[in-house]
């Protein structure tokens, strides 16, 4: 009895590890091996029916020549993602194709994690998109991304909320910033307190996250262009004392709190929707708000004006770009995906399913909403190329962003001294950022 | 003779092949990984640049100096002190209170079990909306009853006790389920010769109940000081660290340093130092508890 389930029991273990093994592709008798390509990207069910369509055609193109690529994809939420890629560079796990949020390429370039492309992509090609795109995607002069969208920011409104306030709207400038622009003077009137307790129902301008993207262009836009606030960090890209930290800088992150605490125009939190719940009238964002007010606001009244600026009008720019991981063993195939997908033929079904600005100038110099002149969308393709600056050029963007939301989180959070703070961040950023020492040259 | 040898060794054998799987688990998934992670803790490694040279006890001589890292144990030690006192104790008042055969008892069970198993995600989002210093309903409620609004999540001050009591809140209802399940264990005839010898409540509750459920409170004190210390999720979905760094527990300065700065060598020299101070308070609390067993 004891040597039969002795037996029995080494059959079942030997059985489960032999069930480990990993599952190849079946090589078949006739044409190319079957090759699986495998994407790394964030969690998007609008992404993912794009590229149910994207997959299709790829495998159509030059007479059937990928029909034999399969295209699986790993998706992550947002935050996991940049953890992911990391751990799985680590691990040397099977991945071929990351999607890398544009900031992040320096930083990956930098490590050799991703294929430097330039040799792949001709001068023509990387005129499919735009100059802001190319840039982004690019490391100390070499490319290494395409890119899968675009973005850019307006400010959106609340027509009605705007009517009432007797604010005129024929205009689409964005307005001055400070303590004696007319943001400010705008933002009063918009902003309700009705039971006069002191915390308005509706505030004048919403609350974003506490990231870089949203407001890093607070610091930029108080400086003019070519300044050191403007720029934000050295052209070493990876010193930010005097620049993060500039007095032009400063004095805008101070309005910024008071905007807060002392005008109470803004939380100090952010609260998801907040302009579509009717608790601001005003929302900084990109042109994504279009779908979330068309899908789950529809009888929302919003209109579009350029963002509120200090001293230069800025916006950031940037989104996500196809990396090819040095590990991969499908360089041939991954290479020929991303080109179809950033093609402006595999770029019109992510326009189609996710409707964020496309990064393919000939995309939005032809789609009607983006050249429609009464569409919001054809002012952020204007703002977008007359003030969209892509984020700051550095290897060390992570830890920079990581910094930036804890110095934004304690700014909001009504730290008194403004300066001191920024002046301790910016000797933090630096400091971390000097293991990248030389990355340019 | 022989047969009898045999039938032992037979035994025996069985008996390994039935615990070698667990045993491998251990040994795979959690001792090998330790003692790597002790091993790369003396270089400079990064995930993506790899093992960039031997550096000895460098990491380990540099957390010294490391301001960020010794505030960051202060913030844990203050969660730790916010945190396991207010498990122990509601633990005690709540599986005391449901234990009682009273009608509604088992729902009230229920109902303070079921943060327990709620992701602790969504408990922390919902959490940061009640909470909310201008629009959350527990404001809304203070201001209507003339008190100012308090903002927990953006003051320093009100931070980190805020995220503490959330997650007193989210696993009380675990400790309370193992104190209940001790309580039953209680014999009764105990009490009812206290009783006929005139103990008071407290006496018995101090003399009777407190020792005979001793395990049960030792093992709820382990646990919530492992909880305490090795909290990251309400502080990376509340609060990212803020702010000024007052809810910067170690687990999620670990974190940061290991996967946003870099720094995984470093990180992991940090996690090896905290699983020696883990070690060492989990000593010290089963000694404090200790009885004949």
């Amino acid at each position: 009895m004891k040597k039969g389930l002795i037996l029995l029991l080494l059959i079942v273990i030997a059985v489960s590890l032999y069930a480990q093994g990993g599952s190849e592709a079946r090589t078949t008798t006739q044409g190319p091996r079957p090759v699986t390509l495998r994407v790394l990207k964030i969690d998007d069910p609008l992404e993912a029916m794009a590229f149910r369509d994207i997959v299709a055609e790829f495998r159509t193109i030059e007479n059937g020549k990928y029909s034999h690529v399969n295209v699986e994809f790993d998706v992550k939420p947002f935050a996991e993602l940049f953890p992911s890629i990391t751990r799985a560079v680590a691990t040397r796990s099977d991945v071929d194709i990351a999607m890398i949020d544009g900031p992040n390429i320096r930083h990956f370039a930098f490590n050799n994690v991703i294929k430097d492309l330039s040799n792949y992509f001709s001068k023509e090609e990387l005129k499919t998109w735009a100059p802001q795109s190319v840039e982004e995607g690019s490391y100390a002069g070499r490319f290494y991304g395409p890119p899968l969208v675009q973005s850019a920011q307006l400010l959106w409104y609340n027509v009605d909320m705007f009517k009432q306030a007797g604010i005129d709207t024929s205009s689409t400038d964005g307005w001055k910033l400070g303590p004696d622009g007319d943001a400010l003077t705008n933002f009063k009137k918009l902003t309700i307190d009705r039971d006069g307790d002191g915390t308005p129902e509706v505030f004048g301008v919403n609350t974003d996250g506490p990231w870089d993207y949203f407001y890093g262009i607070v610091g930029r836009s108080a400086g003019e262009k070519g300044s050191n606030a403007y720029k934000l960090v050295a052209d070493d890209g990876i010193t930010f004392s005097g620049y993060f930290d500039s007095p032009e800088a400063i004095a805008a992150y101070q309005f910024q709190q008071d905007m807060v605490y002392k005008y109470k125009v803004k939380s100090a939190q952010e609260i998801t929707n907040q302009m579509f719940a009717g608790l601001s009238a005003t929302h900084f964002y990109q042109d994504m708000i279009i779908g979330t007010q068309k899908d789950l606001f529809p009888d929302f009244n919003m209109g579009a004006m350029e963002p509120t600026y200090w001293t230069t009008p800025i916006c950031h720019t940037g989104s996500w770009h196809y990396g090819i991981l040095e590990t991969t063993r499908n360089f041939d195939e991954a290479l020929a995906f991303i080109k179809f997908a950033s093609s402006d033929a595999g770029a019109k079904y992510v326009w189609k399913y996710k409707n964020q600005f496309p990064a393919n100038v000939n995309l939005y110099n032809t789609i009607d909403e983006f050249v429609d002149p009464n569409n919001p969308r054809h002012l952020l393709v204007e703002y977008f190329q007359k003030a969209g600056v892509p984020r700051i050029a550095t290897p060390a963007y992570t830890e920079y962003n990581t910094l930036f939301t804890e110095f934004w989180r304690s700014l909001m959070a009504g730290e008194r001294d403004v300066a001191g703070l920024a002046k301790r961040y910016a000797a933090e950023m630096t400091k971390s950022a000097q293991q990248y020492k030389g990355w340019n040259q | 003779m022989k047969t009898c040898n045999s039938s032992l060794r037979a035994s025996k054998l069985l008996l390994i092949l039935f615990v070698l799987p667990a045993l491998l688990n251990f040994i795979v998934f959690r001792y090998l990984p330790i003692f790597w992670a002790l091993r790369t803790s003396f270089y400079n490694y990064s995930l993506l640049g790899g093992y960039r040279g031997f550096i000895g006890l460098e990491n380990y001589s540099s957390l010294l100096k490391d301001t960020a890292f010794l505030q960051s144990m202060r913030v844990t030690l203050q969660y730790f002190i916010i945190y396991v006192p207010s498990v122990v104790f509601l633990a005690l008042i709540l599986g005391n209170f449901v234990s009682m055969t009273k009608p509604g008892v088992n729902f009230l069970r229920a109902i303070i079990f079921i943060p327990v198993v709620t992701s602790f995600v969504v408990v922390s989002i919902v959490w940061g909306m009640l909470l909310n210093r201008d629009v959350g309903m527990v404001n809304a409620i203070l201001n209507n009853l003339g008190f100012s609004r308090v903002p927990f999540l953006m003051n320093a001050r009100t931070a980190l006790p805020t995220v503490a009591l959330i997650s007193v809140w989210k696993n009380v209802g675990y400790s309370m389920i193992i104190i209940v399940a001790g309580l039953k264990g209680v014999d009764k005839s105990l009490y009812e010769s206290a009783y006929i010898d005139g103990a008071s409540s407290f006496r018995i509750y101090w003399s009777i109940t407190l020792p005979m459920i001793s395990r049960q409170i030792m093992f709820i004190t382990i646990w919530a000081t492992l909880q305490a210390f090795q909290s990251f999720v309400p502080i990376q979905t509340l609060t990212g660290g803020g702010p000024n760094r007052s809810t910067n527990v170690i687990v999620y300065h670990i974190y940061n340093i290991g996967f946003n700065f870099g720094r995984m060598g470093y990180a992991i020299s940090m996690s090896i130092i905290l699983l020696v101070i883990l070690l060492l308070v989990s000593i010290i609390q089963m000694r404090m508890f200790k009885r004949d067993y």
